[in-house]
Parts: C-alpha cells; structure tokens; sequence
C-alpha cells in the first residue's frame, strides 16, 4: 500500500515537473541546436535519466534529515501542486519545486521541527539565482564579444554554437536529473529501495512519453516568449544555468526553471513577474496551505476540533488565496478591455473599409453607367453616320447617272448643303462636353463657386484646359479658331486676376 | 561532422553569388554585342545566362534544403531565404532582360550607343555592389552598411541616366517614330530595372545587417 502511495505521488511529482520545470530548460536549447530535432527530447532525457539514476546512486536523498513522516509527504504535494495549478489557470504559470519545497518548510514548521536541512533550502535557492545571474552577465558578455569579433562565417560560428549547446544542455539536463533524484526521495518519505527507484524510473520515462507533446508545445511558446535572441545569448543562459544547477546539484532541491529565469535576467531578459511568482508567491501560498492542511489532518486524527489559531492561519490563507485570484482577475481584465476596444476600433474600420468600397462600387457603377450610354451613343452615332453616307451615296450615284445637268446641279447642291450643314453640327461638341462634365461634377461646381464671374464658355475653357487639351483640340471641340482658344485663354487669365509668373493649368488645377 | 556538412553549405553559398556575378559580367557582354550586333557572341551569351540561371536555381534549392536541415540556423534561417530568393529574382531579371534584346531587337540609334551601354554599366555596377555586401552579411556584418551605400549611389547615377536616356530619346531624336521611342524607353525601363533590384536587395542587406547586430 505504502508503496502504491509512493508511487502515485512519484507520478504526480514527476508530471508537474516535466510540464512546468522541464520546457524552460529545454526552450534556449531549442533555439540552437546542432542534433537533428526529433533526437532533442529522448537525449535529454537519457541525460536527465542519467543525472537521477546517479543522484540515488549517491545517496543524496540521506542528507535530508526531515520527518517526512507518512501524513506529511502527501500535504506537501497536494498543497504544492494545488497552488501550482490554480496559479497556472489564472495565467501566472510557477515552478513547482519551490512550492514544493515551501510546502515541505510548511509541515515541518507546523510540526515545530526547525533544525531540519530543508530549512536552509530557501537560502541554497537564493544562492543558485545570483549565481546564475552572475554567470549569465559573464557568459552573455563573453560569448557576446567573441561572436561579434570573429570573422567566421555566420553558418559556421552558428554550427559551433549549436555544438556547445548541445553539450550544455546535456550537462543542464544531467544536472536537473541529479537533483531531482531528491524528488524520488520525498515521495518514498525516505524509504527509498532499488525497487522505488525502478518504479520511480518507469513512472518518470511514463509521464514523460505522456506528456511530451504538450512539453514540446510548451516548448515552443516558451522559446517564442522568452528566447527570441540570438544564438551566442541563448548559450549562455544554458552554460550559466548548467553551472549553477551542477553546483547546487546535490543536497538541496533547486528548481531548474527558476535557474533559467535568473540565467536569462542575466543575459538581458530581466522577467520579475515570473520569478516573483515563482520565487515568492507559490511557495508563500503552498507553505501556508500545507501548514493549515497539517493542523487539520491532525485535528481530525486526533479527534479533535481546530483550535482557534489554526482555524485563523485556515481562513487567512483561504482569504488569501481568494484575494490573489481576485487580484489577477483584475489585472487581467484590463488587457481584455482594451481587447474589447480593439475589437470595436476593428468593426468600425472594416465598417468603414466596407463602406468605402460600397462608395467605390457606386462610382464605378455610375462610370459604368456612363461609359453604357457613351457605347450607345456612339452605336447610334455610327448609325446615322451610315445612314447619312448611303443618303448621300445616292444622292451622288443619282448625280452621276443624271443626263440632266439641271438635275445635276440641283442634287449637287443638296449634297453640299446637307456637308455644310453636318459640319455645323453643335450636337456632338454638346454631347461630348456634357460627358466631360459629367465626369468632372465636383470641379465644374468647385469652379462656379470660387470664380462667379466666369462665363459658360469660360467654364468650358476651364474644364477642358484642366484636362490638359491641346490649343488645336480645344479650338475643335469649342468650335472656334486656335487664335480665338488664345485670346479666350488670355481673358481667362485676366478674370482670375493671374500675374505673369503663375501658370494657368497649375491654377486651375489646384482649384 | 558538423564542420564539413556546414563547410559544404558555405562553398554551395559562395559558389551562388559568383553565379549571380558571373551572370552580370554575361549580360554586360550580351548587351554590349547586341549594341555593336554581334550576333553568334550574344548567342552564347544566352546560352551561358541560362545555363547560369538553372545551376544557381539548382544550388539556391540545395542552400535551401541544406538550411532547413539544420537546426542552429532556425534564427537567421528567414533571412537568409529571403536573400536567395532576391538573388535569383535578379538571375532571373537578367536572363528575360537579355532574351528580351535577342528577341524584339529593339533599334538602337548609335548616338544612343553610349547612354545605353552607361546606363547598363551603372545599373550593373550597383547589382555587383550586392554581391560583396551579401557575403560581407555572413562574416563582418559591420561592414554591409559601408558596401550598401555604394549601391544607393550607383542605384540614383543609374536612375539619373536613364532619365537623360529617356529625355534625349523624346526630345532630340525627332527622326524616331513614335513606337520606336516607346520601344527605346521600355529597353531603357528594362535595364533600370537591374539597378532596381539591386535597391531591394541592399534594403534586405541593411535590415538583416542590424537583426545581426543587435
């Protein structure tokens, strides 16, 4: 039975390590890595694998001299991973072997025992974040300074980089196992035998081929949130957290993910929110949920009620934890209003976007219309013209077939009247001016209201002069000779009171 | 292991950008025998320009399949793609612009001999500028912006002369008809558009210059 417990809490420990400890170790590696991808996570395992099996071996778990009798190991796990997970679905995502850690602190100082290794833990943990700290300004400057200075090609110094990575993240991961060997020791409750740690292993290899595709997702977030660097930077958080994680590897538990952040501050990605929460806020809620989850376990063991310092410590980390979640969900709230806005600034700009095109088609809609009827016209021009030249075909086929020259002449007369009469024609100019106008709409009445004093023709000169027309087609589309176009032109100028140096067309155009 | 797989991309990558230089030089000397009518030498320089184009094409996807491949490139990876790509666009520019003279065989005054044979030399000029740039990109990235410079100033000679191109093609040679100088200005259009992409290509230069460095 013990040992089915045992097991169950290595499973559960297991898990919420490689979900929430494991991928920030892995997402820097990730970044540069000269291994084909598919072999990243089986070797890094193999190392972690390696890093626990080694940790056993030497028997770290025997340093612990802490009452991990059977009622405390399951309160600290349960209040451990209980913070970690409501951490986590309120967005603030934590390491979970500080809290662990913390909740440990926590039973161990509800049952009065001070004198325990596990005390001095807190203290090992702040170590190995300012060493890792230190190491990661060390490293990324160094690392910074010999990229930037050699002339090796960029594949290349890439290459070499993605080979050091490869061998600081089997030694990050061997660390990481080593210390988590310690794991194994806290839910045997000291009791640790070759067949725990067989299982141990099994549950771990278990969890992991479980989980490993939410960890490569995790992964693959973390690495897009936290490690968008350069390769030389990513090294060296890896080779600083390597370091510091191989010191710290034995004797204490020390989590790997927290070493990375610090690593990372170090290099340039200073993140207080995820550390604070990680550092301070977990482990502070996991102590005192496993503190007032051991008064009532041993309340209700030793058939009594709660006294009244214990029920408080209950109703203030209750009342704490409500107050958290409150605090995040406000927080949080905010960043959703201004969702919200955004969502709304969006729908009015396709509304307008939408709008604008419903305008767009309308106009083309309109000059579709238009150029329909300029088609019509001209087929109905076209028609006329054919009716006018067969009128005119036999008038001459008449003239010619004609013995009488009366008749010749009479016909000959009529044909020259009917020309005479077509090249008067104001129809077509009319016509072609009223399209010009019609295309033009806002500038003929821009045009009427700036300048009153124009005349109608003037008007025409105007617009047609805006289109930039030639004297020659200007004089032909009018009706009037190109030296009357100048002169029109001229008074023009005079009437919008133009000096010397100011271009007419560049006048009117800027109406 | 490593070493000699990345040494291989390397040398495939250098040998692409002497492709893309070689290929300047061809069209340089198929332009200038089309201008002076050279028929049988501009022949083979169409051949030697395909054949370029389909080797640097072949190469271009080798790099790519090598890059992909590699897990320690994914940052640059992007970059360095798009780089290619550019690079191919402007073997592919040269070889239609080069066909482009073999087939219209557009009709080239020899007053214009000159401005043309300019033109073609700045706009080149500037396209080989990126090729020092490109590989000065992979080992000493400081100094893409000093070579980058060189290829704005060509760019705005080669934009300049083709305007006085273009004005001398409309406004003094009244004897051209009409479609003769349209043609004219879309040969002139065609070789600007060389010192065009050489633009793109040092403005791609510029920012991954900075992406490096930061």
């Amino acid at each position: 039975m013990e040992l089915l417990i045992a097991s169950l809490f290595t499973a559960l420990l297991f898990s919420a390590v490689i979900l929430w400890e494991l991928p920030m170790s892995l997402a820097p590696v990730a970044t540069c890595f000269s291994l084909p991808r598919r072999l990243i996570l089986p070797l890094m395992l193999l190392a972690s694998g390696a890093g626990l099996l080694l940790g056993t071996e030497l028997g770290d778990l025997e340093q612990f001299t802490i009452d991990l009798s059977s009622a405390s190991v399951p309160v600290a796990v349960s209040s451990a991973l209980v913070v970690v997970l409501v951490l986590h679905l309120i967005g603030q995502p934590s390491a979970v072997l500080p809290s662990l850690t913390a909740a440990l602190v926590g039973t161990q100082l509800y049952y009065g025992i001070t004198d325990s290794d596990i005390m001095w833990i807190p203290l090992q943990w702040l170590a190995s974040m300012v060493l890792a700290l230190v190491l990661g300004v060390m490293f990324s400057r160094l690392l910074q300074r010999i990229v930037l200075n050699s002339n090796v090609h960029l594949l290349l110094k890439l290459s070499r980089l993605g080979a050091f990575m490869s061998v600081a993240a089997f030694v990050l991961l061997f660390a990481v196992g080593m210390n988590l060997s310690g794991l194994l020791s806290i839910a045997f409750a000291g009791n640790l035998s070759s067949a725990g740690i067989l299982i141990g292993s099994a549950l771990a290899l278990a969890c992991f081929a479980l989980l490993s595709p939410n960890v490569k997702l995790r992964v693959s977030s973390l690495r897009e949130e936290f490690f968008d660097m350069d390769a030389a930077t990513s090294l060296a958080c890896v080779i600083a957290s390597a370091l510091s994680m191989l010191v710290f590897a034995r004797g204490t538990i020390v989590s790997p993910s927290v070493v990375m952040l610090c690593a990372l501050a170090g290099a340039r990605n200073f993140r207080v929110g995820e550390i604070t929460v990680s550092v301070l806020v977990a482990p502070f809620f996991s102590a005192l949920s496993a503190f007032t989850l051991c008064a009532v376990v041993s309340s209700v063991g030793y058939g009594r009620t709660p006294d009244v310092a214990e029920a408080v410590a209950g109703l203030f980390a209750i009342a704490c934890c409500v107050l958290l979640a409150l605090l995040v969900r406000a927080l949080k709230s905010r960043p959703a209003k201004v969702d919200r806005s955004e969502d709304e600034s969006y729908r009015r700009l396709n509304e307008l976007k939408v709008h604008s095109m419903q305008v767009e088609n309308e106009h083309l809609q309109n000059l579709l219309e238009l150029r329909r009827r300029d088609a019509m016209s001209i087929a109905e021009r076209i028609s006329e013209q054919s009716e006018f030249i067969d009128e005119l075909y036999g008038k001459v086929a008449e003239a010619e077939m004609s013995s009488d020259p009366a008749r010749k002449d009479e016909l000959l007369h009529e044909i020259k009247a009917s020309l005479g009469l077509r090249r008067n024609s104001q129809d077509e100019r009319t016509d072609f001016y009223n399209k010009v106008e019609a295309l033009h709409q806002d500038f003929t009445a821009r045009l009427s209201i700036k300048c009153p004093q124009l005349s109608a023709q003037e008007r025409k000169l105007a617009t047609l002069l805006r289109l930039e027309f030639s004297t020659k087609y200007i004089a032909a589309l009018l009706g009037i000779s190109p030296k009357s176009v100048e002169v029109e032109r001229h008074r023009l100028r005079k009437k919008l009171g133009l000096t010397r140096s100011q271009n007419l067309i560049d006048f009117i155009k800027a109406l | 292991m490593f070493n000699r797989k990345t040494k291989e991309t390397i040398g495939r990558l250098d040998k692409f950008f002497d492709i893309v230089d070689q290929s300047l030089l061809v069209f340089i000397e198929g332009v200038k025998n089309y201008i002076y009518h050279n028929d049988d030498a501009l022949s083979g320089n169409l051949q030697s320009i395909t054949r370029l184009e389909s080797d640097a094409e072949m190469l271009r996807r080798d790099i790519e399949a090598d890059l992909y491949r590699r897990n320690s490139l994914s940052r640059p990876r992007g970059d360095i793609l798009r780089l290619l790509e550019r690079m191919d666009h402007v073997l592919d520019t040269l070889n239609n612009n080069l066909y482009q003279f073999e087939i219209e065989t557009p009709h080239i005054p020899v007053e214009l001999n000159a401005d043309f044979l300019k033109l073609m030399e700045l706009s080149t000029e500037a396209m080989s500028t990126t090729i020092p740039a490109s590989k000065a990109y992979f080992k000493t990235p400081d100094s893409v912006p000093d070579m980058v410079h060189r290829v704005y100033f060509f760019q705005k000679e080669a934009d300049t002369q083709a305007k006085i191109l273009k004005r001398k093609v409309f406004h003094e040679m009244d004897k051209l008809k009409l479609s003769e100088k349209f043609h004219l200005r879309y040969f002139a259009l065609h070789i600007e558009e060389l010192s065009q992409e050489a633009l793109k290509v040092a403005d791609q230069l510029s920012v991954m210059s900075i992406r490096r460095i930061i």
